[in-house]
């Protein structure tokens, strides 16, 4: 019951942020730029067909008005016209998002599962040099441009060593898993096409852990922190004084409560990967919703902006409601409404 | 003889310097005896606790000298392996604290079943830990009619319930309680009880003791008691110790020592102890020393209203002067005023 | 020389009168003791890593006044060279030319003044709108709170990269206009961060008694909260300082940042990638430069961090 009430405060927070976040971005890509239906046509049309494109786009009404008329448009399903793919918006992200979702979620797995090992390890052996190694990564691990180790790695393990594919998301010489997701990961799970499967992995491999090298970082400090933390609560000593095996306390019972302080890093950690997916694509050339977004950036196409944006805002609200959802799972004084968030 | 500490010395390293905090301390136990330790706040005495159950931080700690026997086994000697068979399994703590001592993310449930079929061992096997709930049901649920079962016998209203509970949910003597059943689940042959239930309110806090004494003469178990109360320790013991400044001052049965106390710290502090007639409290002035340059000779002396200039130079060793009852207090040694 | 040393001077100050004032000691006086005796140890291997984060952070400013003076080649910003297209590296250009002959180490030289100017004027605008409103949010309450907070969440409710991204494409592509696309994901950070700690500190007792002693609001936020707020910011602006840099590398890198021919690392980075591997110096160096900058700031906000002793979320 009040687990319910917990969550529907959570939600009463995300919802109107993603409205507020809809209109503000609505709001950037009309008003500023003037004129969208110029830019559309380009410089040889005359002033007439202009006036006629933008009654057309209904630019020429005011600024609400054509927020009520676009938001009627998404509940059809409708996001408005690219200028550059002349296809409807939803229509380009249906097909782009799939690989961006896969691409960040991988990535967030990596850093998870790479980054709470390496932070209790560090914690565990705190000053001596596993720890020292550790701060030396985290220092250097959030400070590396993200394009730039993505080039330097591309160049060496992809393009002289032949390790790893350099570009895409797929063997161009071969069919994709068959389309059932749009996530390759699955769609060859599913299948059961391990030739797939493994095309898969291996072009996932280097994108995933350019964008997961300084989350990385970033979850092995806070859990360092969290386990350091941890040792002087009276629960450890307790346990230790009556015998619990070391093992048992410390990737059960500590690592829980370390964990669970991780989640909300966890979280603010998405938006970071929605944002370096821009980078990230755009150097590995992933057929991805945010190289459609870069390019649609660079061509000014103002539906395609639009909708891109609300993709990532929506997708970090419902992750971080996910973690919401998670939080409470774990933690049972969220849960059972004993402490606020 | 089951507890045996000998002259055990303990040195921290500090910004300032080595902090000599226990200077010689001695203190034993026998099979199903009540002992109480007593001192102020900083004596030293959670300090010989900590060392005693091996968790105390090395470093900063440092145990420079002394042995800890039990059961004529030296518990600092022990390897992980030797340790953890003895630490919880037939030595168990009681802790002060009663709500932060459980784990908060985890059920009442979770907690004493791990520790009933975990306890005793350095690690557990994962592969065995995950494979109890799978094949051996009957492992777990074993385990845990054995919660049940210690929880019953410490009064708990609804074990059923309090099994299912977090410790958020559950009251500050619910969970005392549920950690003294934690502590008595293994069936330990000596007990050490660290103030417990200082942080409850005085009723629950009584019914506590009476439960914890109930409990100790029904198992017939050994007990320490470390307090700052020198009333509690009263009712909690059969022998005291009074610690001060990292060193024991005197130990005397308990109806001795407030009949006959010889050490005027002893004295100063049962002097202390509130009373219902309404006499005006007396303090000892001044405060536990510096331990990294304590006073030369006797700790005490430079607090003690009867010191000699003797007391200044030569430390007092524990002495007896009636059977069981030994004070370092060389206002108590004839042969120290005689040479 | 002597500015050198006298930044020096007031961050060793600084450090040691924050020490003067922490928090009381926990736990056993022994364990505080040496927790103490450890820290300052820590402290002391810390501060070599933040004085090298210092010293790098200074070089880089000296780099950026006296670009002029000290690029080789300072009229590379702009001017061409055919003559020497695609030079690698040699003892006249250590990092090599770009495709139209200029001097790579030059430029990057002059980047140094872009990414700085950048950083600096990002946190300035951010400091400056998202204090004051997490101040007002923080201490006023109420409505005003409602208001702000909603409005900061809103601008949260996407990564900050992402907005800059979508307001620098509705903008000409000038290091103003980048540094108004940062800024504008920027501010809600710093309200969020105020606005708990007032709403914590206000909670204590010292300011308590500061109102029931007469205080007027204007003093007890001037004299008793802000005070309290400045290490905190002065730590988290010198981190922000290194990624705002690297947001700005980011956006150039995509094409929506600096345009050429300024010298702007992340822009040079981007450049060059379409001629790799064989002119690898192009991306290289450029790249190189925007990683030991930010690192340089992590440095010394992770040695002043330390030093002042307190937490960042």
């Amino acid at each position: 019951m009040r687990y319910r009430d917990y969550l529907a405060r959570r939600l009463l927070t995300i919802i109107p942020a993603f409205i507020g976040l809809s209109i503000l971005i609505f709001v950037i890509a009309r008003v500023i730029p003037g004129d969208a239906a110029r830019l559309a046509l380009g410089p040889e049309a005359t002033k007439d067909q202009v006036e006629q494109l933008r009654h057309e786009m209904g630019l020429d009404l005011p600024l609400h008005i054509q927020y009520i008329r676009y938001v009627e448009e998404v509940f059809h399903g409708k996001l408005g016209r690219s200028l550059y793919t002349h296809r409807d918006v939803a229509e380009d992200l249906a097909a782009y998002l799939p690989a961006t979702l896969e691409l960040t979620t991988v990535a967030m797995l990596l850093a998870v599962l790479v980054g709470v090992p390496l932070g209790v390890i560090t914690a565990m052996r705190k000053d001596k040099w596993e720890d020292h190694g550790g701060r030396l990564y985290a220092l250097s691990g959030v400070s590396i441009p993200r394009f730039w180790i993505g080039i330097l790695l591309q160049l060496i393990l992809a393009y002289r060593l032949g390790w790893l594919p350099t570009t895409g998301r797929f063997d161009g010489n071969l069919p994709p898993p068959a389309q059932i997701t749009g996530f390759y990961l699955v769609d060859s799970l599913v299948s059961a096409n391990w030739t797939a499967l493994g095309i898969t992995v291996r072009y996932l491999i280097l994108p995933s852990f350019v964008l997961a090298l300084s989350p990385i970082a970033q979850i092995m400090r806070v859990v360092r922190a969290c386990m350091i933390e941890q040792v002087r609560k009276g629960y450890v000593l307790n346990a230790m004084a009556n015998g619990m095996p070391q093992n048992l306390l410390v990737y059960k019972y500590m690592l829980k409560n370390a964990f669970i302080a991780t989640l909300t890093i966890i979280g603010l950690l998405y938006g970071f990967f929605l944002a370096g997916a821009f980078v990230v694509e755009s150097v590995f050339s992933w057929p991805g919703m945010a190289r459609y977004g870069v390019r649609a950036l660079i061509y000014k196409d103002f539906n395609a902006v639009v909708g891109v944006t609300l993709a990532v805002g929506l997708a970090y609200a419902i992750i971080n409601f996910v973690i919401d959802v998670l939080y409470g799972y774990l933690d049972p004084r969220i849960r059972l409404g004993y402490k606020e968030r | 003889m089951l507890l045996f500490i000998e002259n055990l010395h303990i040195h921290f390293s500090t910004f300032e310097g080595t902090a000599k905090v226990l200077n010689g301390v001695s203190l034993s136990i026998r099979d199903g005896e009540r002992v109480g330790l007593v001192g102020e706040t900083g004596c030293g005495k959670s300090i010989t606790l900590k060392a005693l159950l091996r968790i105390l931080p090395t470093p900063p700690g440092r145990i420079v000298q002394g042995r800890i026997l039990f059961k004529e086994r030296d518990l600092l000697q022990m390897s992980y392996r030797e340790l953890h068979a003895v630490r919880g399994c037939d030595i168990a703590l009681v802790p002060q604290e009663p709500v932060g001592s459980l784990n908060p993310v985890f059920t009442i449930e979770e907690q004493m079943v791990d520790l009933i079929l975990w306890q005793g061992r350095v690690n557990v096997n994962w592969g065995t830990y995950v494979a109890t709930p799978l094949m051996g049901r009957a492992g777990r649920k074993v385990a845990r009619a054995k919660a049940l079962d210690h929880l019953v016998k410490v009064n708990i209203p609804d074990p059923e319930r309090v099994l299912r509970s977090y410790p958020v949910e559950l009251s500050g003597g619910m969970c005392q309680r549920v950690l003294i059943a934690m502590a008595l689940a293994s069936h330990p042959s000596l007990l050490i009880a660290d103030e417990p239930g200082t942080a409850l309110d005085v009723t629950t806090q009584a019914q506590i003791l009476r439960l914890l004494k109930e409990r100790v003469r029904e198992e017939g178990l050994a007990i320490l008691y470390v307090t700052h109360n020198l009333g509690v320790a009263r009712e909690m013991s059969e022998r005291i110790y009074v610690m001060y400044a990292g060193e024991i001052a005197e130990t005397a049965p308990t109806n001795q020592l407030f009949s006959s106390p010889k050490h005027p710290y002893t004295q100063g502090l049962i002097a202390s102890i509130p009373k219902l007639t309404g006499s005006e409290l007396e303090g000892i002035p001044g405060r536990i020393p510096d331990y990294v340059s304590p006073p030369q000779g006797c700790r005490f002396q430079p607090r003690c209203e009867w010191a000699v200039p003797a007391c200044a130079t030569v430390q007092p060793r524990l002495r007896p002067v009636a059977a069981g009852h030994e004070v370092a207090c060389h206002l108590h040694d004839p042969a120290f005023f005689q040479g | 020389m002597s500015s050198c040393l006298s930044v020096f001077v007031i961050y060793m100050t600084a450090t040691t009168a924050v020490e003067a004032t922490r928090p009381p000691y926990w736990g056993d006086r022994f364990e505080a003791q040496w927790e103490d005796t450890r820290r300052t140890l820590h402290r002391l291997r810390k501060s070599i890593l933040s004085i090298l984060g210092l010293a790098l952070v200074l070089g880089l400013i000296f780099m950026a006044v006296f670009a002029d003076r000290l690029a080789p080649y300072p009229d590379d910003i702009a001017a061409v060279h055919f003559n020497r297209s695609y030079a690698p590296p040699s003892a006249e250009h250590p990092f090599g030319c770009d495709e139209v002959g200029r001097d790579v180490l030059s430029r990057v030289i002059f980047g140094a003044r872009i990414s700085l100017v950048l950083g600096t004027v990002v946190l300035a605008i951010a400091i400056s709108v998202g204090v004051p409103l997490g101040l007002i949010a923080g201490y006023v309450g109420g409505t005003a709170n409602t208001v702000i907070m909603r409005l900061t969440d809103i601008f949260l409710s996407i990564p900050p990269l992402v907005l800059a991204l979508a307001v620098s494409a509705i903008l000409p592509p000038t290091l103003q206009n980048s540094i108004i696309a940062i800024s504008f994901g920027w501010w809600p950070w710093y309200t969020r961060l105020v606005q708990g700690m007032v709403l914590s500190l206000k909670e204590e007792l010292y300011v308590e008694a500061g109102r029931s002693l007469g205080a007027g609001t204007f003093y007890v936020v001037f004299k008793e909260i802000l005070p309290n707020l400045l290490s905190i910011l002065i730590i988290k602006a010198t981190l922000d300082m290194g990624y705002a840099i690297l947001t700005g590398a980011e956006l150039g890198f995509l094409g929506l940042g600096v345009r050429p021919p300024n010298p702007e690392w992340g822009t040079m980075a981007s450049e060059g990638r379409f001629h790799l591997p064989e002119k690898w110096w192009m991306t290289t160096f450029p790249g190189l430069a925007i990683f030991v900058t930010v690192l340089a700031f992590n440095l010394l906000g992770d040695g002043l961090r330390d030093a002042f002793d307190v937490e960042l979320e």
